[in-house]
């Protein structure tokens, strides 16, 4: 189930099936509060496959904060199940987080032009909808993100 | 009038893909006050696109599936299907489905094998599968280019109480060691851990030769 991530010369192993498997159970509720699927939030044009080796940490790193301080502390459910997956997967994120930290001190996680420019876009299309809305797509998206990191 | 009010009663509903093998077909059931001469029209899109496409050759048709395999077959993408049931003098009656995303949700088929006995063994080989999937030069993916972790797990059943397991990725594999002239049980699985897929198991029964020696 582990998986091996390699982000330029950033190598971190991570448990991504378990994360996978942990989303999918409820991945299908969260989609269906979706209602505007005339947008994506995380596009392909910004995708950590698609981005310089030597940024992908950089990147990831970024992505990880923005679930963490945007996405799972604001999504609103009353539903405890539902909840206690967000805080099995938010800590998932933040263990992935301290080993990019780890590359980060070891200077192999470097944030340059692209990376940053990729991650602004993102946000962009975040902060384009109103507030709760966006949390919902983004908490949604996440399967999109955990495939980038598979084929990364 | 909104639909499934009372004035547009709900004339469709169940509108979902089943994939089995990266074939996507879209089904839906009628709704529970739709006529027999109700007739339904099919469009997709890809998750984050506004625009709906019509699917050619399921337009004002009264079955109730429609075959959306090469249409959703970008396994990096997601996508919508919407329904549009229509009665004679009746408002349009549409109904979207959840987001579709074959890696996900495709489940996958017993994987095809060919079981050949000997004297004191038997031989089991697994053919690739084949997926409507194209690949950039034209050839079909096979279930094995798609997963990377794809694996085979095998069970032979000698008796009641005692099975022999074999596993890995490739595709040849013998059960060594067997009584000539006996009849066994072979059942082959198909596992793709990361996704947490496993296939119904192809089953043989096979008589080991007997020892002319």
């Amino acid at each position: 189930g582990l998986k091996t991530l390699h982000l330029g010369s950033c190598v971190v192993t991570i448990n991504l099936q378990e994360i996978q498997h942990g989303f999918s159970e409820i991945r299908d509720s969260v989609q269906a509060k979706d209602d505007n699927i005339n947008i994506r939030i995380l596009r392909s044009t910004e995708s950590l496959q698609d981005t310089k080796a030597s940024e992908k940490c950089c990147l990831l790193h970024h992505l990880l904060s923005f679930y963490l301080n945007r996405v799972f502390n604001n999504y609103q459910t009353t539903d405890h199940p539902t909840l206690r997956k967000l805080s099995s997967l938010a800590n998932s994120f933040l263990i992935i987080k301290k080993d990019l930290q780890l590359c980060h001190a070891h200077m192999t996680c470097q944030c340059e032009e692209e990376a940053i420019a990729k991650y602004n876009r993102i946000l962009s299309h975040f902060e384009e909808l109103e507030p709760q809305a966006a949390t919902v797509k983004a908490l949604g998206e996440l399967d999109i993100l955990l495939r980038w990191m598979e084929e990364s | 009038a909104a639909p499934g009010t009372e004035d547009s009663p709900a004339l469709l509903q169940y509108v979902k893909f089943q994939s089995s093998n990266f074939e996507n077909i879209l089904t839906w059931e009628s709704g529970p006050e739709s006529p027999p001469d109700t007739t339904y029209s099919v469009e997709y899109k890809t998750y984050g696109e506004s625009v709906w496409l019509a699917k050619k050759g399921c337009q004002g048709i009264t079955r109730k599936s429609c075959n959306l395999t090469m249409e959703t077959g970008n396994l990096t993408e997601l996508y919508y299907a919407k329904v549009t049931a229509v009665r004679p003098g009746g408002q349009p009656f549409p109904k979207i489905s959840e987001r579709f995303s074959s890696l996900q949700h495709t489940t996958i088929k017993p994987p095809d094998v060919t079981c050949v006995p000997k004297v004191r063994s038997i031989q089991m080989i697994i053919h690739p599968t084949p997926t409507p999937i194209l690949a950039g030069d034209g050839h079909r993916f096979t279930l094995e280019e798609i997963f990377q972790d794809l694996f085979y797990r095998l069970e032979l059943r000698v008796n009641h109480t005692y099975q022999m397991h074999l596993g890995g990725q490739q595709r040849e594999y013998e059960f060594l060691g067997l009584t000539p002239e006996t009849e066994f049980l072979g059942t082959i699985m198909i596992l793709v851990p990361t996704w947490s897929k496993e296939s119904a198991p192809y089953v043989c029964r096979v008589k080991t030769l007997p020892d002319w020696t």
